[in-house]
């Protein structure tokens, strides 16, 4: 067919020696690697260009206020306590989901990646309407342990547990599943009881997916926005986030400002997708 | 007794995969449980380690009921077809595994791991990952590590299933020589016949979760008591017949009875013989065993050490051909050639009652 083309329908079919296939391969190579480039490369470069603009004494103070860097520290702090909760139940769950049958495990099942599909924004109208101060449950928490949970460290909390919540399961279960039923049975048999054959033996295996979905779930927690702003608020040195700060950089015109905030986080999450792809590596080793 | 079942009976739904087993195992036994896949007898072995939760009836290891026990109070040690070697340990962490949990001291782990690695042949190879290890290098490695903790019994479920035919006649070898050293009284679950023949001090034949019967691989082979265990161990030939008084009736063919068939008097009955107990010849008188008529080669094809030949019996009405095991010498002297016509002699042969299939 190819050569047909080339020979422009003559009825003598020519031999050509043009590498066609290659082109195509190229052309291939080429928009694969241009695509890539003008959407992610080309935008941290003029955000790296932005935060560095004024100089690195500039850049410096712009994450290095007691604003910026109180929204900085509370994210990091929300995000990894959320995404340690994540990962201890998130395995749990995995493991009662791969290893036993209960009633309604199918929905069960189908419910666990709501979090993905959900806008974060309704996820957070959901805690307002469940926790908010004017609720019997916000209202009962804050009378008995005088603690509030919306507009404070709280309500970020189970915001980044309920948008992170999936990322452990859906990793761990699939290397659960595809784990050798046998060296468990192995192992009874040698006489390891349940509690050592899941330490010894399941968590070993699992272990590369338990940190990638820790990694995601934390990952997950420093980019949340859309329900923080709603349970969290705005408040500057109490339940202000990064990606809120930024938000408010942005929306204040301070482009400087959001940029250098903007890079930590990108640093962070660069960090983090790297990780992932050398335990992911490790494993096919 | 090492091994005793009594009437084990486990069903998955309304189908029943074990059908009231029993059986005793002796002491230092090498017992091959034999029958095609989905017999049950997989799970037979998985009840006996404890691994699958039976419906009724009850396992004695020792002496020592062990039905309502956990696998890890059962003392056995379980080979698998996949080897299921954990992943993330070497071979000698693999082997060490079963002490460590029992909490053997450490001198005493090290010690015990070098002895198997040397039992098994694979002095030196302790720090390879099981991915570095070829597939019968694997297998040895499971068979160590189930052996390290002195199990009472072996339990073995197609050991040799997922390795090519040289590797495993060479494990096969290993595996009679390590059960006679240490005298273990071992099961060994599989679907190969000649398996069975080369490990077994008995075999026992599953069939649709039954254990149909039970015996010595000679005694299962020429004096087998179901048509069943005939057609599954090697071919048979066999023929319709009727045994009345000494004489047993093929067609219209007489030939004397053999005494042991005593209580198959007047009834219909199945002949069973094997293709190496035919005998083929060109002059009637020359035939050995009794003359069975004349008979016209269909077929000749060449096996290795001896040729396989199909035979069509002329005075025999209805019978299927005959399969004839034929030696080089025979084959020469026969000329043997398809459409030669020859007499058919049996030597050795066994009736069983006859029963529809």
């Amino acid at each position: 067919m190819t050569v047909k083309a080339w020979s422009k329908g003559g009825p003598m079919v020519r031999p050509t020696f043009f590498p066609t296939i290659a082109w195509g391969k190229w052309s291939l190579r080429f928009l694969a690697v241009s695509y890539l480039f003008l959407l992610i490369a080309v935008p941290i470069i003029v955000v790296s260009y932005k935060g560095f603009e004024q100089g690195l004494t500039v850049f410096w103070e712009s994450i290095n206020n007691r604003i910026a860097y109180s929204a900085l520290k509370l994210s990091l702090r929300t995000s990894a306590t959320a995404a340690v909760i994540n990962t201890i139940m998130g395995t749990l769950t995995a493991y009662v989901l791969v290893k036993y049958r209960f009633p309604g495990k199918a929905i069960f099942n189908a419910f666990i990646d709501l979090p993905f599909a959900l806008p974060t924004l309704v996820t957070g109208v959901m805690l307002v309407l469940l926790y908010g101060p004017q609720t019997i449950v916000g209202s009962f928490i804050e009378e008995n342990t005088g603690h509030r949970i919306l507009f404070a460290p709280p309500g970020i909390m189970l915001a980044l547990l309920f948008v992170g919540y999936p990322f452990v399961i859906r990793t761990v279960q699939p290397v659960l599943m595809q784990l050798d039923l046998n060296q468990e049975e192995a192992a009874q048999t040698l006489g390891a009881s349940n509690w050592e054959t899941f330490w010894r033996i399941i968590f070993p295996a699992i272990r590369p997916a338990i940190i990638a979905g820790a990694l995601l779930s934390f990952a997950r927690g420093l980019g949340e926005f859309g329900s923080i702003i709603i349970v969290a608020g705005n408040i500057p040195m109490k339940s202000q986030t990064a990606t809120v700060y930024i938000y408010a950089k942005v929306e204040s015109g301070n482009m400087q400002a959001a940029s250098g905030i903007s890079l930590v986080l990108l640093a962070v999450a660069f960090t983090i997708t790297v990780s992932i792809d050398f335990l992911r590596g490790r494993k096919h080793a | 007794m090492t091994i005793r079942l009594d009437h084990l009976v486990k069903k998955y739904g309304r189908q029943t995969v074990v059908n009231d087993v029993s059986l005793e195992i002796e002491q230092g036994e090498l017992f091959v449980l034999l029958g095609a896949s989905g017999s049950g007898k997989s799970t037979i072995l998985r009840i006996i380690a404890g691994l699958t939760s039976l419906d009724s009836g009850s396992v004695q290891l020792n002496g020592r009921d062990v039905t309502r026990l956990s696998p890890q109070q059962r003392d056995t040690g379980f080979v698998f077809q996949n080897y299921s070697l954990f992943r993330h340990l070497n071979a000698a962490a693999n082997i060490e595994f079963g002490l460590k949990v029992r909490k053997a001291p450490r001198k005493e782990r090290q010690e015990r791991v070098a002895e198997l690695l040397r039992l098994i042949g694979l002095d030196g190879l302790g720090g390879r990952m099981p991915a570095q290890l070829s597939g019968g290098q694997q297998q040895r490695v499971a068979l160590a590590r189930a052996l390290a903790p002195n199990p009472s019994v072996l339990l073995l479920d197609e050991p040799f299933g997922a390795l090519d035919v040289k590797i495993r006649g060479q494990l096969r070898h290993s595996l009679r020589e390590i059960q006679q050293q240490l005298q273990i009284t071992t099961i060994l679950v599989t679907h190969d016949q000649e398996e069975a023949f080369e490990l077994a001090d008995r075999i026992g034949i599953i069939e649709r979760g039954v254990l149909l019967e039970v015996g010595t691989p000679a005694q299962l082979y020429r004096r087998p008591k179901h048509l069943y265990t005939a057609n599954f161990l090697g071919t048979a030939n066999v023929l319709n017949a009727r045994r009345n008084g000494k004489t047993v009736y093929v067609d219209q063919v007489s030939l004397p009875a053999p005494s042991e068939t005593e209580h198959l008097q007047n009834q219909a009955v199945h002949l069973v013989c094997r293709p190496e107990e035919i005998d083929l010849a060109l002059e009637r008188e020359q035939v050995s065993g009794s003359l069975i008529g004349r008979g016209r080669i269909s077929n000749i094809t060449f096996a290795g050490s001896l040729e396989r030949a199909t035979v069509q019996l002329i005075d025999v009405s209805a019978a299927k051909p005959l399969h004839v095991l034929l030696s080089p010498e025979k084959v020469r002297s026969l000329g043997a050639i398809p459409g030669q016509e020859v007499f058919v002699g049996i030597q050795d042969f066994h009736l069983l009652p006859f029963q529809e299939n």
